[in-house]
């Protein structure tokens, strides 16, 4: 039974890292969507009623029910569409902690520590903001080990949290003035790995494209 | 004498609420396990070596094997001893909002309650209005998103969201005495309602530290003892 592409509706902006990860777990699961672009100064309605709270993206809206935040999201991804392909979540209880475990390290620290790296305004703080960003790739290297990807032989979730936010290392590194691969060069291989996929290739914007959105962004943000 | 591998293990701290959690789902799900009270200012070096990230309570020690963050243990826990009574919905649509629901208390509403401690006059007054209106979209929320189950009383079993609602706010009178405040109360009615029937709960008196306990520690965290 093909299946209606209206059921399933992405609310996204194409430079977030949390939206292209609802995007790489669809691709995964070869689910059609429709995709709307937010503007972020001039929120849609649809997106005020779907997530009221935060009123933020990602949102997938399934057959009319809002699901938000990008993690949650792509677990309600894996559990509906259990019946393809393979999961993205281990099915041994004590990996899948290890995997929800990585998945809230990433959140709580790459996003924040990566933006002090590419917006950050005050001088004094770069050197340290770098070091504070390099230390948690660190530590995210550290994990990942010899393993082809953080899922172990298989792409998983905990790869799918953190790919995204590599379309941004070109702009952390050239505004940053940091070489990423210089410290955590494992990493980087398996980010080749991972673009190697097309889930992946095609969820994630060219990185010069990103440059450009940050550029921007600094611009009207007001900085030096 | 070494610890058996089967053994379940909980190292938490008696007045953290994340530790509390953890401990009461064991309970409810009728797990033995061992309790390990940490000095979290001289954390243990078994702690540190288990969770090495974040040196955080609690942990659940699981056939030798960590777990870290209560809302992930909450979770192993029920797929773990996936009998009843079960902690999450098994629709996934309702599990989503279980799931958002919990981060909101964890995102907002936990950190909200230390500048109700620590600041005073208008910026405390602020702080009370933010977290009054942060109880009323928990409110509203979850009466929207499970409008027959709101209660889990009247022989209902406690789940997830229950554990971390319950959990939080069982202490709310201490809370009020020493911040003079009034979080919890008759503005929103159905989590009044739903908190003062998870205080009956059996399982959470024999949990959750007494009031007296948690109001010396209250008072503690806004004056700092004197130097002995």
């Amino acid at each position: 039974m093909a299946e209606d592409k209206n059921n399933v509706v992405l609310l996204d902006f194409w430079p977030s890292s949390y939206g292209m990860r609802v995007k790489i777990a669809l691709q995964e699961k070869g689910v059609s969507y429709e995709c709307r672009q937010e503007d972020f100064d001039a929120k849609s309605s649809l997106l005020l009623e779907m997530n009221p709270i935060h009123k933020t993206i990602p949102v997938l809206i399934h057959n009319d029910k809002p699901i938000c935040e990008s993690l949650n999201i792509v677990e309600y991804i894996d559990e509906v569409w259990s019946h393809k392909t393979t999961s993205l979540l281990p099915s041994d209880p004590y990996k899948r902690s290890q995997a929800r475990f990585w998945g809230n390290y990433i959140d709580k620290n790459v996003y924040s520590k990566g933006k002090k790296v590419w917006n950050g305004k005050v001088m004094e703080e770069k050197e340290e903001s770098q070091k504070q960003f390099i230390e948690c790739l660190k530590i995210l290297e550290e994990e990942l080990g010899d393993k082809p990807y953080f899922g172990g032989d298989e792409f998983g979730y905990v790869d799918v949290a953190l790919v995204p936010f590599t379309s941004w290392f070109y702009t952390y590194e050239t505004l940053g003035n940091l070489s990423i691969e210089e410290f955590v060069p494992k990493l980087v291989s398996w980010t080749k790995r991972c673009m190697e996929k097309e889930s992946v290739a095609k969820s994630l914007p060219h990185p010069h494209k990103i440059y450009g959105f940050a550029l921007e962004y600094r611009e009207k943000h007001g900085h030096d | 004498m070494e610890d058996k591998p089967s053994e379940v293990v909980l190292f938490g701290s008696w007045y953290s609420p994340y530790t509390s959690r953890v401990a009461l789902a064991l309970k409810l799900k009728g797990i033995p396990f061992k309790y390990v009270e940490e000095n979290l200012s001289n954390k243990s070096e078994l702690l540190l070596k288990y969770n090495p990230t974040h040196k955080k309570v609690p942990v659940l020690l699981h056939n030798g094997m960590p777990i870290c963050e209560s809302l992930i243990i909450l979770e192993y826990i029920d797929e773990v001893w996936n009998h009843a009574p079960k902690l999450l919905p098994e629709d996934p649509y309702q599990r989503a909002r279980v799931r958002f629901w919990a981060n909101y208390t964890d995102q907002k509403i936990m950190p909200a309650s230390y500048p109700i401690l620590l600041l005073k006059g208008e910026e405390k007054q602020k702080a009370i209005e933010d977290m009054e209106e942060m109880q009323r979209v928990l409110e509203e929320g979850i009466k929207q998103d499970f409008p027959e189950q709101f209660s889990f009383f009247n022989g209902n079993t406690m789940g997830l969201l229950d554990i971390v609602m319950g959990v939080n706010s069982y202490n709310y009178k201490a809370f009020h005495e020493v911040t003079n405040s009034e979080i919890i109360g008759p503005k929103n009615p159905k989590i009044f309602m739903w908190v003062n029937a998870m205080k009956e709960h059996p399982l959470m008196k024999d949990t959750l530290p007494p009031h007296d306990k948690v109001v010396a520690m209250l008072k503690s965290m806004i004056a700092p003892t004197p130097d002995v």
